[in-house]
């Protein structure tokens, strides 16, 4: 079989099966688009390769079309990856809405383009692949593929951590990522993370733990040469410490919560840097960070006050161990101007996105339901009889369940929830204040 | 290495190639541009995002080694070897070639422009000096990526 003729057989090959996935079951509203993208896709490409518009001899037109090809079947194969029963489908209907709001793009006459949002599980952590900005020349909308782990499908409260997802799939598209690379990168990036001589003396400090001390001596009489913390590397450290603002901001803090709760346990000495494979920084600079953001913030402070008794101190607790910085001074790597000039540069980007705390009585409302064994919405009977419903946002209810099951010990009367418990309600809240915001169209 | 791999399924420089292939053919021949609408708009992403100095992926210093990407791990997306920071080169390298004496945002500007007035020339206008530099500019990264 001659190339040619191969490339046109798997187009052949490919439009068969994007025709199969149709006998599988969709979500609603949610995998329509996703195919139509992929048929226009393949559309595209069987244009090129008819007989007139591609010579049996352009042996690179005929390659770059059949890995075209090829990338297209493997997204195909997402459509039938994508089972409602696999992940929690409210959740994901929210984190749709925010990545279609913050991955917006302008096209070349200004007309704006959302990206799709496919969401899947799978036996890993948690992803968002945003189509990077080398795209299928064949490509209308960019994609981006959200990977729930399916071992979690209920559990909610660890999705905050979505947040720090979506700030490297923002790093990807091409306006929100120059905003951010405008007005958050010099303040990160400025001091200590500036050059290989400032983020070396760094890691090599009087002030840096003795464990570090010893892998870099360890390091350098293996290799003949000292541990360089290179730009490369450092550039991949940025990232990271901005997702995780990114997620902070975006999330509130049940993002801290989450971050700590999935992070930490990989992480047993929590300064420890891995000079071998150092993509990521080290976990308690990162989550001295969050720390000093969350105060940088205010977020410190408890929202419900004294007269809140059980709730007020749940919520204290919470919010004390999870603020608690366990390590050095060494570990704080920014300062609190570079990082309020970071938070407020986020901030800016995310026009209007952010989260927004929960008033005092809301907290307590939330907090109350789940103390009844109750989904956290906003409810109530008005004076004349009828229903109440209020607009709470998702990321309250994530909030509340986080100070529920933080301070559960600190409630009154004791609660058996499990986590996973906590979790089936925080889900179904999430399904029941999506039907409220229809409801009164907010 | 996975046999298919040999495929370079998700390799950038490929689709970089169709994009500036796509991009020449429409200066050249702009009656038939509407037809590569989406292709233009995919150019324009990639110019703006290397205008704008957005993230190409890195390149993997020779000690320490860079883990693989996450997008490498999951098993069901592409591999993840997608040479965005050759893309980068070549685009760098054709804008030298090019638009030699022009700083590097201005010569986008121009062949956004150039692109711009290929798909909606009733909107917008361009000078045949910037289209035949914009066309140059596309021959060379075509030839860079080849």
């Amino acid at each position: 079989m001659r190339p040619l003729e191969f490339l046109r057989e798997e187009c052949r090959n490919v439009d068969r099966a994007l025709r199969e996935t149709l006998r599988h079951d969709y979500g609603p509203e949610l995998s329509a688009e996703f195919y139509q993208e992929c048929a226009s896709r393949l559309e595209k490409i069987t244009r090129q390769v008819q007989p007139g518009a591609i010579a049996d001899a352009d042996r690179q037109k005929i390659a770059v079309l059949l890995a075209d090809l090829s990338y297209l079947a493997s997204l195909i194969v997402l459509i039938e990856r994508s089972h409602l029963g696999e992940f929690s489908w409210p959740f994901a209907d929210e984190l749709r809405l925010l990545a279609k709001r913050i991955l917006v793009e302008l096209d070349l006459l200004g007309v704006s383009s959302e990206p799709i949002v496919h969401v899947v599980a799978d036996g890993r952590g948690y992803r968002i692949r945003n189509e990077d900005i080398v795209q299928s020349s064949s490509s209308h909308r960019r994609f981006a593929i959200v990977l729930f782990p399916r071992q979690l499908k209920d559990h909610v409260l660890l999705h905050a951590i979505f947040g720090h997802e979506l700030g490297h799939a923002a790093l990807s598209s091409t306006q929100i990522a120059a905003a951010i690379q405008s007005q958050v990168y010099p303040a990160l990036g400025g001091k200590l993370l500036a050059s290989d001589e400032t983020a070396t003396s760094w890691l090599r400090s009087n002030e840096a733990p003795a464990e570090l001390k010893a892998s870099l001596a360890d390091y350098e009489a293996r290799y003949g040469e000292p541990f360089v913390l290179l730009e490369t590397i450092r550039t991949l450290w940025l990232h990271e410490f901005i997702c995780d603002l990114f997620g902070l901001l975006l999330f509130g803090p049940a993002f801290l919560a989450a971050h700590r709760s999935i992070i930490e346990p990989s992480h047993p000495d929590p300064l420890k840097v891995d000079l071998l494979e150092p993509t990521h920084p080290p976990y308690g600079v990162r989550h001295a960070m969050l720390v000093q953001a969350m105060r940088l913030l205010k977020w410190h402070k408890t929202i419900t006050m004294d007269a809140d008794g059980d709730v007020h101190l749940a919520e204290l607790k919470v919010l004390t161990e999870l603020t608690q910085d366990m390590t050095s001074k060494w570990a704080r790597l920014f300062s609190e101007e570079e990082l309020d000039n970071a938070i407020k540069g986020i901030q800016s980007t995310l026009s209007g996105l952010g989260y927004v705390q929960p008033s005092q009585a809301n907290m307590v409302a939330l907090v109350g339901r789940l103390k009844r064994s109750l989904p956290p919405i906003l409810d109530g009977i008005n004076p004349d009889g009828t229903s109440k419903t209020e607009k709470a946002d998702f990321r309250q209810i994530l909030h509340a369940g986080w100070v529920f099951w933080g301070g559960r010990d600190l409630l009154e009367p004791r609660s058996e929830l499990s986590f996973l418990q906590t979790n089936q309600l925080c889900n179904q809240a999430l399904l029941q204040q999506r039907a409220i915001n229809e409801f009164t169209g907010t | 290495m996975p046999i298919m791999a040999a495929n370079a399924q998700s390799d950038a420089r490929g689709a970089a190639w169709l994009l500036a292939s796509a991009a020449r053919d429409s200066i050249s021949a702009p009656e038939s541009a509407a037809e590569w609408r989406d292709a233009l708009n995919n150019t324009y992403r990639l110019l703006e995002a290397f205008r704008k100095n957005i993230f190409f992926g890195v390149r993997p210093p020779r000690r320490p080694r860079l883990a693989s990407s996450d997008v490498e791990l999951m098993t069901i997306l592409p591999s993840s070897e997608r040479h965005l920071a050759e893309v980068r080169d070549a685009l760098e390298l054709a804008l030298a070639a090019s638009f030699a004496q022009t700083p590097k945002d201005e010569a986008v500007e121009k062949i956004v422009s150039v692109l711009r007035a290929t798909l909606a020339p009733q909107r917008f206008q361009t000078t045949p000096e910037d289209k035949e530099n914009a066309r140059r500019f596309f021959n060379e990264l075509l030839r860079r990526l080849s």
